[in-house]
């Protein structure tokens, strides 16, 4: 078993959590769990089958190059991604934000739980 | 007490439609788990197991990602070209919380528990203590200076080793 929670912003918010309880998402929310409980189950295994895809953070200025991010996943679903941390020292996973996927938001979204990860790894350097 | 998604989830089964959906989602996710470790097991990729079942790659992508709802039947057949066979069984709907005794339960604390929850249960007495020497074995190597035991927990459980 693996341990799985949500990030919680300095300000006490949990961005994942709240995506997931957005009422616009009430049709995939079985599916959502049902994941998250594979990864509780199964860990990094879940990259085997590629319900777990590393993030790669696009740089639009270096035309479309990309840099992953090591330890950055994204939980995925049909239609629907949430972006996971594996922290390797607490070994556990954290998930930090999630969206629906369109070739429109996707890069936004990214940019967005980057940004949380960010703010997470800051907060552990203190 | 901080709230984990297991706790978020365990509070939405309250709602049978919900739990159904649910219970819908988590068996196809189930199957697709097992055919990846079956795959794996084989050193196959999905290429070479998706010409092995006559079905096309991307198909298999979907089923171990658990996109797809196949019937029993068709499960069954896959898994006998792989050389396996479908067992079922149930289990408990609702996943268990972490008990914080496990939580925070320091490693080295660790062969204790487990000879506790030996002795509370009376069957299989021998493979218990057998168990909860070699965690205190283990213990001990793991920890520099270490050098427990518990010969009279050993006794509760009542192995004979």
């Amino acid at each position: 078993m693996w341990q799985v929670d949500y990030y919680t912003r300095p300000t006490g918010r949990k961005p994942a959590k709240d995506w997931i309880e957005d009422k616009d998402n009430n049709s995939i929310r079985p599916n959502i769990d049902a994941k998250i409980q594979t990864l509780i189950r199964e860990g990094p295994l879940l990259r085997d089958n590629r319900m777990l895809r590393p993030i790669e953070e696009r740089r639009r200025r270096q035309r479309g190059r990309s840099r992953v991010i090591h330890g950055f996943f994204e939980l995925t679903g049909k239609n629907w991604r949430i972006a996971v941390y594996h922290d390797l020292k607490k070994d556990m996973f954290l998930l930090f934000w999630g969206w629906r996927k369109t070739r429109q938001s996707e890069e936004r979204e990214v940019e967005r739980a980057i940004r949380l990860l960010e703010e997470y790894k800051s907060r552990q350097e203190e | 007490m901080a709230v984990t998604p297991t706790d978020d989830l365990l509070e939405r089964l309250k709602d049978l439609v919900y739990a159904k959906l649910y219970g819908a989602e988590h068996a196809k996710l189930d199957f697709a788990m097992t055919l990846t470790k079956a795959r794996n097991s084989l050193n196959l990729t999905q290429k070479s197991l998706a010409d092995k079942l006559g079905i096309s790659q991307p198909y298999v992508a979907r089923l171990e990602g658990g996109e797809v709802n196949p019937t029993l039947g068709t499960i069954g057949s896959l898994l006998a070209v792989l050389g396996y066979r479908l067992v079922t069984q149930t289990a408990p709907l609702s996943p268990e919380p972490i008990s914080p005794a496990i939580e925070f339960m320091g490693a080295a604390d660790v062969g204790a528990y487990i000879l506790y929850k030996a002795a509370e249960i009376p069957y299989r007495e021998e493979q218990y203590a057998y168990i909860a020497l070699t965690a205190v074995e283990s213990m001990n190597d793991l920890v520099p200076g270490r050098k427990a035991d518990y010969p009279s927990r050993v006794a509760v459980a009542g192995g004979t080793v």
